[in-house]
């Protein structure tokens, strides 16, 4: 072919810039230590950097949820263990005061005693996180949950909601049990039936707890009526149909009717009465609260109505307890949870970052060693131009 | 002897001029369009003589350019394809490091704004979590505007540059065409010998409008030449230029159009190729399309994330509004003689496609639209209307319209640029639920009612601000049926419908009876007779923070294209497409610059001078001229001889 002085040029000068644009992408790459420059690189890669990205930051954000969750759990943990050991201590009260022969002073001490962890319970019933919102109130993070009516009993205004948080991709946890569930809803008795005495009573007769015979309760109100000293009735409140009657009494003995076993002591008179019903519930500040203002009005003429209360008090303070360990034990597994999910999280977060460098980052060895090529390539393009562009007759005539 | 210096002096009158274009050769070697020129020698007409003929000398025979049609005419060819697609390269660079950087682009505003919402999902009832919240809105609006603004200045970039080149292509074709005419007067003057240099420059004025559109060339037997692009318009026809001129697109002020000649035909959609070409199809193309792409995705997320948050009640009890405003569907009407009014908006986001679209009524009096981002036609029939294309709904408002008359709708062009944030205080930011539900102390069943949410609060359940009209609760009958109260007054409840069965899991709302608040919730486990279930207005719930976090849900659901897209992934998708066509305008371009080497090459081959070659050619003259030189020395000494012999 024949070469014309453009075409020499040209083709040379081409030479030349195409390996300089070559070197200047690497060098570029480089300075940025990135792989993709631009979109056009490599627009498949681009477009799964950005979903990347995205899910990276996501996790991040994931991950700050769940510092957040863990601390909301820890404290609720916290304060549900604390409730906990308070409740454990009325108990032990409570049960000081049923087991000791005490004078009625003796019970007005305990009731005093009982009435500062009343007001300890109420406190940390209304607990508050470090932002000053109440941990119990549901959403109502602004009210507290429980508060001591005009009337001296406890009502509850907070609601049921239990605040949730992202911690996971598609993954909601919830955080703060509501107070509902930890003292408004508390079941009484022995969680299916509750048992009253009459406090009118004039017998010494003490109503143990009732246990359930496995015959099947059907959910109606029962009363034991005494006829007289040694006899009683057993009566259907809601028929209205004596279930049993003239039944000899025997203190000690278990009665049974309706799926219920129950023992009475003492010594009961005509007219005395025991209710049974189905479980109903009870904030456990009034449970504790009814039961301060029955050992604080301890006068020595009205102890069988004070054992008898001491018994149901224990009783419901003892599902009080199981609501809270439940909590507690629904706290610890949201915890458990929770470290599963961010240590998904931080699978999934290494597995992105690392694909994400795999798209993104550069080779620096290769890249460096690529620059020296590059560079060492354009120094031949440029020393074979002006090799050749020395070559020309006109130097020899 | 006469005979030896005739044919002397002819050899040195040729050699000159053959010396002399030898020299202009090497004085135009380094002009890329000259063509080296060469003396045509021949043989003078020989004398007859006894037993044959005698030569009588050399003469130069006129000269001529080494020159081939076919490769000059390839070298404009991909001079056309190569400057279109680098201009086409340049642009396509330009949005994708606007778009594309992990920094500035949209993706990292959105992971913001999600970020505030998940922030604010931990601490609803924190007054710096919604002011953060707001901030973020402020910066992803700021986003969408600074990526509108920067497809606005490209918009009038190109402008500019359409302009500019369409004024080069008249300067260009008026250059032609005064070439054209000297052309004509030199090869008249010559008798119809070649003016080469006047062709050359014909050639290098082709070649450089090539570069700017796409021609077709005819040459004429005299050298002229006519110029035609598009369908074949003429540019130039032998001396006179037609002039190309701009105006503003009638449908679209901020694009242009480009008119050909006085009677101002529309030839934009004709010119595809050459700078100009690649300019007018990035206008409505790639610049068009990434502005209504990133419109749709505006759209989708303030429209997604309104319809959440209307869901919703901020910290005073109030119910959400719009946490971002949207401008209208942008309606132009053409150049119509009708008096048709036509109004479009937005019926279905998540059906909305990155496209605008031209509606016409054709000589049967259907409309017809056409999706101009593919060319979809669709007939909607003659109407009245209204019609629903792509999720936007068309309402003929008022007149009638003219066979031909014309409307564009652009149902996403000015989202990028029209988004605002609507909230105006961060404690209008709606977190929490309007409702709340609860069981009523004293169940004995362990039924338990779920959180409920919202599927609409504009109903007559909200009416009354701050309030549910009326508050709702749920009494079962007994353990398999329940009944709908009205509890206004707790005491006096009013049955709104009864002995609704009960299966546990199962949607409260909305009942047998066709009851439906606007919410819904599920009911589950074991429920006693008498268990009872409110379900209430909201008002102080400030740490409420489940509308919160199905607005930070919204991230990670598909809205678009029918819900089977992400924001982000529909934004990965046009930054993806953007790259995928400058990288394949890279590689054409690429393409098109080596073969455009190849045809300079060949033409050079052919046409260019070779410094060598001249060297040699120089000497061979020289020494030509030098021997030519000789003879008449001889023939002068046998003169002399001649002479002296006689003397």
């Amino acid at each position: 072919m024949r070469i014309s002085h453009n075409q020499m040029f040209r083709t040379a000068l081409a030479g030349i810039q195409q390996q300089q644009s070559r070197l200047s992408v690497t060098e570029q790459q480089l300075v940025y230590g990135k792989k993709l420059l631009s979109p056009a690189d490599d627009p498949t890669a681009a477009a799964r950097a950005i979903t990347l990205r995205q899910s990276i930051n996501d996790l991040v954000q994931l991950n700050r949820n769940a510092d957040i969750a863990e601390a909301a759990l820890q404290l609720s943990d916290q304060t549900l263990g604390e409730i906990q050991s308070l409740l454990e201590s009325i108990r032990t009260v409570a049960l000081d005061a049923f087991n000791g022969s005490n004078s009625a002073v003796d019970f007005q001490d305990f009731g005093i005693d009982l009435a500062e962890k009343l007001d300890f319970l109420l406190d940390l019933g209304n607990s508050r996180d470090g932002s000053g919102n109440y941990l119990f109130s549901g959403s109502r993070q602004q009210v507290p949950p429980f508060v001591a009516n005009a009337d001296g009993t406890y009502g509850w205004q907070g609601d049921q909601q239990e605040q949730s948080l992202r911690v996971g991709p598609s993954r909601v946890l919830k955080l703060l049990p509501s107070g509902f569930d930890l003292f408004a809803s508390v079941p009484t008795g022995n969680g299916t039936v509750s048992s009253a005495h009459d406090s009118s009573n004039l017998g010494s007769g003490l109503l143990g707890t009732v246990t359930m015979n496995g015959t099947g309760y059907d959910g109606a109100d029962y009363e034991i009526v005494f006829s007289g000293p040694d006899a009683y009735d057993v009566v259907n409140v809601t028929t209205g149909a004596t279930v049993a009657t003239a039944q000899p009494f025997e203190a000690g003995a278990t009665i049974s009717f309706a799926g219920i076993d129950v023992v009475i002591e003492g010594a009961p008179e005509a007219g005395d009465r025991f209710s049974f019903g189905p479980s109903a519930q009870r904030n456990v500040l009034e449970t504790v609260r009814q039961l301060t203002e029955t050992l604080q009005g301890a006068d020595g003429s009205n102890e069988t109505d004070i054992y008898n209360t001491l018994t149901r008090s224990i009783e419901d303070l003892d599902r009080a307890m199981e609501r809270v360990e439940l909590l507690q034990v629904r706290a610890g597994n949201r915890l458990a949870v929770l470290d599963d999910i961010r240590a998904a999280n931080e699978t999934f977060d290494l597995r992105y970052r690392e694909q994400l460098s795999l798209l993104e980052d550069l080779d620096m060895v290769e890249a460096a060693s690529l620059l020296t090529a590059q560079a060492d390539a354009l120094e031949i393009a440029q020393a074979a131009f002006a090799r050749i562009q020395g070559l020309s007759l006109f130097n020899f005539i | 002897m006469a005979n030896i210096l005739t044919i002397g002096s002819s050899a040195l009158l040729a050699l000159q001029q053959q010396l002399a274009t030898t020299s202009h050769n090497i004085a135009n070697a380094t002009r890329p369009e000259y063509s080296r020129q060469r003396v045509g020698m021949v043989a003078q007409r020989p004398d007859e003589v006894a037993g044959g003929f005698i030569g009588t000398g050399v003469s130069a025979a006129g000269i001529t350019r080494s020159y081939d049609a076919f490769l000059v005419s390839q070298v404009r060819d991909y001079t056309t394809l190569t400057a279109g697609q680098a201009k086409t390269s340049t642009l396509l660079d330009q949005i994708n490091y606007a778009l594309g950087d992990a920094e500035t682009g949209l993706s990292a505003g959105i992971d913001d704004l999600f970020a505030a919402i998940n922030d604010l999902t931990a601490d609803p009832s924190s007054n710096a979590a919604r002011e953060v919240v707001l901030a973020a809105m402020d910066s992803l609006v700021g986003r969408f505007h600074g990526l509108s603004d920067f497809l606005d200045e490209l918009t009038f970039a190109v402008s500019d540059d359409i302009r500019d080149t369409v004024s080069r292509v008249n300067t260009l074709s008026a250059d032609i065409a005064a070439t054209n005419q000297a052309i004509i007067l030199a090869s008249g003057a010559s008798g119809g010998a070649p003016p080469n240099d006047l062709l050359d420059q014909q050639d290098a004025l082709l070649q450089e409008l090539s570069a700017l559109v796409d021609i077709s060339v005819l040459t004429a037997s005299n050298g002229a030449v006519d110029v035609f692009i598009g369908n074949g318009q003429s540019l130039v026809l032998g001396g006179s230029s037609t002039a190309l001129s701009t105006a503003p697109d009638p449908f679209n002020a901020s694009e242009l159009v480009v008119l050909h000649g006085s009677n101002g035909a529309n030839i934009t959609s004709q010119l595809t190729q050459g700078e100009l070409g690649a300019l007018l199809q990035a206008q409505d193309g790639v610049i068009t399309d990434t502005r209504n792409e990133l419109g749709r995705i505006a759209y989708v997320l303030a429209d997604s994330m309104n319809e959440v948050h209307l869901l919703g009640v901020d910290p005073t009890g109030s119910l959400g509004a719009d946490l971002f405003s949207l401008p209208p569907v942008a309606v132009g009407a053409g150049k119509n003689t009708g008096s048709l009014v036509v109004d479009a908006a937005v019926s279905d986001a998540a059906a909305l496609q990155p496209s605008d679209y031209l509606l016409q009524q054709d000589m049967a009096g259907d409309f017809l639209i056409t999706r101009l981002s593919d060319g979809t036609v669709q007939n909607l029939g003659p109407g009245p209307g209204p019609f629903s294309v792509d999720g936007v709904e068309i309402t003929l408002v008022s007149g009638s319209a003219v066979a031909g008359d014309s409307f564009l709708i652009q149902p996403t062009a000015g989202v990028a640029s029209g988004i605002e944030r609507a909230v105006t205080d961060a404690s209008e930011i709606a977190a929490g639920v309007p409702i709340i539900t609860g069981a009523a102390l004293g169940n004995t069943g362990s039924a338990v009612i779920s959180d409920g949410r919202m599927v609409d609060t504009t109903g007559p359940a909200f009416t009354v601000p701050g309030a549910l009209s009326p508050p709702v609760a749920i009494r079962f009958i007994d353990a398999g049926n329940y009944e709908i109260l009205d509890y206004s007054n707790p005491a006096l409840p009013v049955v709104l419908e009864t002995a609704i069965p009960y299966s546990a899991g199962g949607e409260v709302f909305p009942t047998p009876g066709g009851l439906d608040f606007g919410y819904r919730m599920t009911l589950s486990g074991v429920a006693a007779a008498g268990d009872l279930f409110t379900v209430d207005y909201n008002s102080d719930g400030v740490g409420d923070n489940r509308n919160a976090l199905l607005l930070a849900d919204l991230q990670n659901i598909g809205t678009l294209d029918g819900g089977s897209q992400t924001y982000q992934a529909a934004y990965a998708s046009l930054v993806g497409g953007l790259g995928a066509d400058a990288q394949s305008a890279a590689v054409t371009l690429a393409a098109a610059d080596a073969l455009l080497l190849n045809a300079q090459s060949q033409r050079d081959s052919v046409s260019g001078v070779n410094l060598d070659e001249e060297a040699a050619n120089l000497l061979r003259f020289q020494q030509a001229y030098e021997a030519a030189a000789q003879t008449l020395q001889v023939g002068d000494e046998l003169f002399q001889t001649l002479l002296n012999a006689l003397g």
